[in-house]
């Protein structure tokens, strides 16, 4: 290798460094969103049932309680405005059981989904109705991908986990460079229990109760240059 | 039998009868989410002793129990020194466990407070102490916590049971729901955890429900004993 190889491999690495310390990602903090109490639906399905029949579609609604970084700005207790989400179009793939005795162990995933955020001013967001969850302005959305439940028998805690990607919505600019949404991990809490999903969202047809947030990977930030570009960025 | 013990037997199953008829929920009381760490830790596994910690932010709460103002404040929680006692494997999960422990939620004002930092490497000099000053408005003694770790992800979740016992606001808490739970998952392969904690942790608080109770005539309960009525 010669010593002008050698030259521009050190400056491609410096030029990076410095995207990767001037991009979007210096201003986030985890979770840039978390959501309250979510309530799910599931085709009928109801409180303490832990196993889901394949092919059954999952939506969980609710409302956001706290935005970080790049999100700051917004404030989930204005009294002009609700901000809520919805998890949507995900396809059960059955639940895996395993253990024995007092010790069983549900594990169920789930194909495909989207999550989507809201800002509406018409404050209208009733859980009888999902889609008031889903009107206003989309602020954001995010395609989902290995979306896990796991709960079990002897206690009536559980996790909800998933990837994800931004994929639009008007604030979409903030979690995406060059056109292409950041990536990270929605997490929380899962529960079937009769004991924790409010008696009004059981007669209402839900589930189960989620309480979970979006994580975005800090790590992997990324800007398309051509060679040209980054010499002519490194003489200015 | 006498009759003041067969009375008490009636009682007793109508009561039973009464409570099953109602349908309840336990009452939601707070929603947190923040970062856990062990301290003191036995590497690399941990033992029994070993003592669970975690911190972070309460970002709503239910205002029929609570009164946060957000505009103003800060509010934390901080989940303090409830210990390991026992390890069980059952499969690919690994059952932890604890006794003893506190969690407590502040109130620091936004103006004038500390503004609560995570740091690294808990405890430090701003973990937990950041998120312990101010008004401490609720606590817990903690009756019995657990975790469960699934070993192929790594995830975890963890249920506890626990008793009010202090707090500037603890009077809002009607006496005979002074008691509850708190979930939360965990999450160790998360972007952003802070170096030197564990997993991210997202969870609630709730009150138990108060046992449903309908006020009945001694005459119309021996009525319905004696099949007198139906419902």
């Amino acid at each position: 290798m010669t010593k002008a190889n050698h030259f521009r491999i050190f400056v491609v690495t410096c030029l990076l460094t410095v995207v990767v310390a001037g991009g979007a990602f210096a201003g986030v903090v985890n979770p840039v969103v978390d959501f309250g109490s979510g309530f799910a639906l599931e085709n009928g399905r109801t409180v303490d049932n832990h196993v889901s029949v394949a092919g059954d579609t999952l939506m969980i609604v609710g409302h956001v309680v706290a935005f970080n970084q790049p999100f700051d700005d917004l404030n989930p207790n204005d009294p002009a405005k609700e901000y809520t989400y919805v998890y949507k179009g995900l396809v059960s793939l059955g639940t895996a059981v395993s253990g024995s005795g007092s010790f069983v162990f549900y594990d169920t995933e789930y194909s495909g989904g989207t999550l989507e955020i809201y800002c509406d001013t018409a404050m209208n967001s009733d859980f009888a109705v999902p889609a008031t969850f889903m009107d206003g302005d989309l602020i954001l959305a995010a395609s989902l991908s290995g979306f896990v439940i796991s709960t079990k028998s002897f206690n009536c805690s559980g996790t909800q986990n998933s990837f994800m990607t931004f994929t639009g919505g008007s604030l979409f600019n903030r979690v995406s460079a060059g056109g292409t949404g950041f990536s990270g991990i929605t997490t929380g809490l899962f529960s079937v229990c009769a004991s924790f999903v409010d008696v009004p969202r059981q007669a209402e047809g839900y589930f189960g109760l989620s309480d979970s947030k979006v994580d975005v990977d800090i790590s992997v930030p990324a800007e398309r240059k051509t060679w040209g570009e980054i010499k002519r960025d490194s003489r200015k | 039998m006498n009759q003041a013990t067969y009375r008490g037997l009636v009682l007793v199953a109508v009561v039973l009868v009464l409570a099953a008829s109602f349908a309840f929920a336990d009452d939601f009381l707070a929603d947190f989410y923040g970062y856990d760490y062990w301290s003191p830790w036995t590497a690399p596994s941990g033992a029994p002793g070993d003592c669970y910690n975690s911190v972070g932010y309460t970002p709503a709460v239910n205002p029929v129990f609570l009164t946060f103002d957000y505009a103003v404040n800060e509010y934390t929680y901080s989940l303090q020194s409830v210990c390991l006692s026992t390890v069980d494997t059952v499969g690919t999960h690994v059952i932890l466990e604890f006794t003893g422990g506190t969690l407590d939620l502040y109130c620091d004002p936004l103006t004038g407070g500390t503004t609560a930092d995570f740091g690294t490497n808990p405890p430090n000099a701003v973990s937990p102490s950041t998120f312990e000053d101010g008004d401490c408005v609720l606590g817990a003694d903690l009756a019995t916590m657990q975790i469960v770790i699934d070993t192929t992800t790594g995830n975890a979740d963890l249920f506890g049971s626990l008793d009010f016992v202090r707090g500037s606001q603890l009077g809002n808490l009607p006496a005979n729901q002074r008691n509850g739970w708190t979930l939360a998952g965990l999450r160790a392969a998360a972007p952003g955890i802070p170096a030197g904690y564990s997993w991210q942790v997202d969870g609630q608080l709730f009150l138990q429900a108060p046992v449903p109770v309908q006020d009945e005539s001694w005459g119309s309960i021996k009525s319905r004993f004696q099949g007198g009525e139906s419902r």
